[in-house]
């Protein structure tokens, strides 16, 4: 799914326009607010997993910026109507990183992802299984 | 000094880097990894070990920041390793051996509130690396990671 698309059915809103890239393939995502499941977990994925992958979470602070950064993110999702302060943004600018912010809760926007065709690591795992 | 210190830390180096972590700097917490997975990237090193390389010490610096007084990194990468070597000034960790369990933790709420504290933080750490030693008393933790370039796999030891 493009970057724009995510966007509109999120009803998102774009925090990071300069690192925006609304033509971007978003494809997977991992959700959470505990940043060492998504260092633990997301550790072995390969490339094309990170390169269209989005980091879920209600964390609003660096550390989710960093998070994503570590594990080659482009892009975090971050729920239930927080907002990014000043620096966290420059933050996420700086590491190439697009933010984009929803009003939707974790459980709603991580739904409307995966009916949207957004996999998740198991999905994922299992398609390159079979 | 163990002997598997002074092996991997006494062998001809390539390349440097030494970074200060301060103790609860939050918008600094990162900074160290940040900036050597840029430097591991230029260097042309591969993707995938530069992940792992990524996670071990983001989650040591994070360690770094939360549970000790401050430190040190150093970093030296060789053509067939890269040695990692986190030293702080203490307070130690009171029992090493627990902590190296997934879901043991001793996080402040502070830790909590970043994303941290689901006693994770050692487990990922050896996880990611391909050895892993580390030394704690009251007067600090001196965590020593290797990682091999080229075929390294993640069975570390401790």
């Amino acid at each position: 799914m493009k970057a724009s698309k995510l966007v509109q059915i999120l009803r998102g809103e774009v925090f990071t326009q300069s690192t925006f890239d609304p033509d971007k393939e978003l494809n997977c995502a991992f959700s959470c607010d505990l940043m060492s499941d998504a260092l633990m977990l997301l550790r072995n994925v390969d490339e094309a997993f990170s390169e269209a992958g989005i980091l879920v979470t209600g964390l609003v602070t660096v550390q989710g910026v960093r998070t994503a950064e570590m594990l080659d993110l482009p892009a975090i999702v971050l729920v239930r109507g927080k907002r990014p302060n000043a620096v966290v943004i420059e933050e996420a600018k700086k590491a190439h990183i697009m933010m984009i912010g929803t009003k939707y809760t974790m459980f709603s926007a991580n739904g409307k992802m995966y009916a949207n065709g957004i996999q998740g690591i198991s999905e994922y795992e299992d398609a390159k299984n079979v | 000094m163990p002997m598997a210190f002074k092996a991997l830390v006494n062998t001809k180096m390539q390349k440097t880097f030494n970074f200060d972590i301060k103790k609860l700097n939050l918008e600094q917490a990162g900074c160290v990894s940040s900036t050597l997975k840029r430097e591991l990237t230029m260097a042309g090193v591969d993707k995938k070990l530069i992940r792992r390389i990524a996670i071990a010490t983001y989650e040591a610096e994070i360690n770094m920041v939360f549970h000790s007084w401050g430190g040190t990194c150093h970093v030296q990468v060789d053509d067939d390793k890269i040695i990692i070597r986190f030293r702080d000034k203490g307070p130690g960790i009171a029992n090493l051996q627990k902590a190296m369990m997934e879901g043991y933790s001793t996080a402040s709420d502070i830790a909590r509130e970043n994303g941290f504290g689901a006693g994770m933080g050692l487990p990922n750490i050896q996880n990611a690396c391909d050895e892993l030693y580390i030394q704690t008393n009251n007067d600090g933790t001196d965590v020593l990671m290797k990682f091999v370039v080229n075929g390294g796999n993640s069975h570390a030891s401790i």
